[in-house]
């Protein structure tokens, strides 16, 4: 055991700060103990913030749906970057870290809807699905807070979320389709920890999709793709609750394919952009938007799919969907397929598919202990 | 009558005489003084030419320190203890609050630190020496290399440097070495104490953590209690409290 020789000048508090910044966010906890001008520093609103800018530099991905690791307790996993991604679809035991546990989650009736870099959201079904609530979860400090209830909750909604640094709260928004039958999608907003109820702000004028892999999160606005005409990306910015539109890329025509009208079209936000996918049995086109303030979008790739197609023909149906998992340095695409749960390793120069272990899809996580009261 | 005239006229003889005299002296002071300007001028002759050997002499020798590259003006830094130590201007400017300090022009006689012992200020002027052979594009060497430039082993060398340079130091010199990168402004071992500091605390029990900073609990022990209540779940992750 080391001999810890005792001091005789107390350290000054501004090196202390400099220490405890490196520290993650349990160990800050701890140390509360410590001493009440400890517990004041890590308390201290402008410490917490540069603790969560430093976090910042270095996200890691957490992987909550866990009936496939088979643990009878909720587990978040962990994963310290995306490299060790396709590592962990091989040999998910050795690569997962524990990251978080609770006994009063369930797997099977809590799943997580929406995500934002600092937490998690989830539906909870109550009473066989027939009722739902929605609660938020910090997976670093386990805080835990249930949105009050709203009527329109029902299975055709979508929900967004994400930290709002000028009122320094986190906001949720609400969208579904008006109850009227002119095809136009509401939107409803709460400030954690501040409204007691939902607040009803401006719809859009057209219909959206509420599907989970039609929607992201980037730049402070939820994102939804908007199938009926005349066809975009729905853009809602949180914290000015404004809506935009961005345009499919020319030639990007969902209508063609013979799969139901909602497609085989993904929309999701990897390494910093959007991200849009469409798929048929013969080819995987993947668009970029690179330049996002000028609606530009890039074919990144465009992928001869046949392979793929023969390797999952016999479990395929028109509920299939294939999207981009993970886009690698190297240009390699990790490619997941789900019914039948799947994933795929792309080698964008030999254009081969290499089956992988099934893997959720993973959030991108920055450890942070903000406030949700 | 007579007499008067005859003083009168002694008084001119005089006054001749002595102006004569003065004329004299006055052209011989004249010579004198012409022959000490000769001297003089003979003497600063001799000066000037000495001068101009020796600045030609000072020149050149300038010119070759040139060749090399350095001009080796150095600061000595001194410890609370005492201790002393020169190096180069350029190793010290790894040293923000020293780099000021020259810049301002009140380091010329040698700075003191009155809050940095000399075991403390012997490391840190080793972390300053090493990194600025390597930082400075290795200029005090003299072989070309271009700024920034870092070969693989030069680069593991940077790591293994500082990795040695913690690892034999005690929980109280680590802090004191933290505390005096703090105060000079050493930006790279701030953060590599920091750094090994932070990795030592994570497993650490509060009593532990209190002896090695030297805290007094200041808690109230209902208050206390509280705390611990409320964050007991991450206490119970390491059982260690």
């Amino acid at each position: 055991m080391e001999r810890y020789p005792r001091r005789q000048v107390p350290v000054p508090i501004d090196v202390v700060a400099e220490i405890l910044v490196r520290l993650p966010v349990k160990s800050l906890i701890r140390f509360q103990c410590v001493s009440k001008t400890w517990r004041s520093l890590i308390l201290d609103p402008s410490f917490m913030h540069s603790h969560r800018r430093r976090s910042q530099q270095k996200p890691f991905l957490l992987i909550v749906e866990n009936c496939w690791m088979g643990s009878d307790t909720f587990t978040i996993f962990s994963l310290t970057n995306e490299a060790m991604l396709e590592e962990c679809c091989n040999s998910p035991k050795e690569t997962l870290v524990e990251y978080f546990k609770s006994p009063d989650i369930s797997s099977w009736d809590d799943a997580v809807v929406a995500s934002s870099p600092d937490l998690l959201l989830f539906r909870k079904d109550i009473d066989d699905r027939r009722g739902r609530c929605f609660f938020l979860l910090n997976p670093s400090t386990g805080e835990r807070l249930i949105l009050p209830e709203s009527p329109n909750s029902g299975d055709r909604c979508t929900l967004g979320l994400d930290y709002v640094p000028s009122i320094g709260r986190f906001k949720v928004a609400r969208f579904f389709p008006s109850a009227k039958a002119n095809a136009r999608t509401q939107c409803e907003v709460l400030v954690v920890g501040v409204d007691r109820s939902w607040r009803p702000t401006k719809d859009y004028p057209f219909a959206v999709i509420h599907r989970l892999d039609q929607y992201s999160l980037l730049n402070g606005a939820i994102h939804m793709v908007s199938s009926s005409l005349p066809g975009g990306i729905a853009v809602f910015n949180l914290h000015r609750e404004i809506w935009r539109m961005i345009q499919f890329p020319c030639g990007f025509c969902f209508r063609e394919n013979r799969w139901a009208a909602e497609g085989h079209m993904d929309l999701r936000e990897l390494t910093g952009s959007l991200y849009l996918s469409r798929f048929t049995p013969m080819k995987l086109e993947i668009w970029v938007l690179k330049d996002y303030e000028n609606e530009n979008w890039t074919m990144q790739y465009n992928i001869d799919t046949l392979q793929l197609f023969r390797m999952i023909w016999h479990d395929i149906e028109c509920y299939t969907r294939v999207h981009p998992l993970m886009i690698k340095d190297d240009g390699k695409i990790l490619i997941a397929v789900s019914t039948p749960s799947a994933v795929f390793h792309y080698d964008t120069e030999k254009k081969v598919f290499t089956a992988l272990k099934y893997i959720p899809q993973p959030c991108v996580y920055v450890e942070n202990y903000l406030p949700l009261n | 009558m007579a007499s008067q005239d005859c003083e009168a006229a002694a008084s001119s003889r005089a006054a001749a005489a002595s102006s004569q005299d003065c004329e004299a002296a006055a052209s011989s002071r004249a010579e004198k003084e012409e022959q000490k300007t000769v001297r003089v001028a003979a003497s600063s002759r001799a000066k000037k030419k000495e001068q101009k050997t020796v600045r030609v002499a000072a020149s050149s020798s300038r010119a070759e320190k040139e060749e090399q590259k350095e001009e080796r003006r150095t600061v000595r830094v001194t410890s609370n203890d005492g201790e002393e130590f020169e190096m180069d201007e350029a190793v010290a400017r790894g040293s923000v609050m020293l780099r000021h300090m020259m810049e301002l022009g009140i380091a010329l006689d040698g700075v003191t630190l009155p809050i940095v012992s000399g075991e403390i200020l012997a490391l840190a002027v080793s972390y300053l020496r090493f990194h600025r052979d390597y930082d400075d594009g290795g200029s005090g060497y003299g072989y070309g290399y271009s700024y920034g430039y870092h070969s693989e082993s030069e680069d593991t060398a940077l790591t293994n440097f500082d990795r040695d340079l913690v690892k034999q130091l005690d929980q109280a010199t680590l802090l004191d070495l933290l505390a005096a990168s703090n105060y000079m402004e050493i930006e790279g071992l701030l953060r590599l104490t920091c750094q090994t500091v932070a990795e030592k605390l994570k497993g650490k029990t509060t009593e532990e953590i209190r002896q090695t900073f030297c805290i007094q609990n200041d808690y109230p022990p209902e208050e206390e209690e509280e705390v611990r209540e409320e964050i007991s779940w991450a206490l119970e992750e390491k059982s260690l409290d």
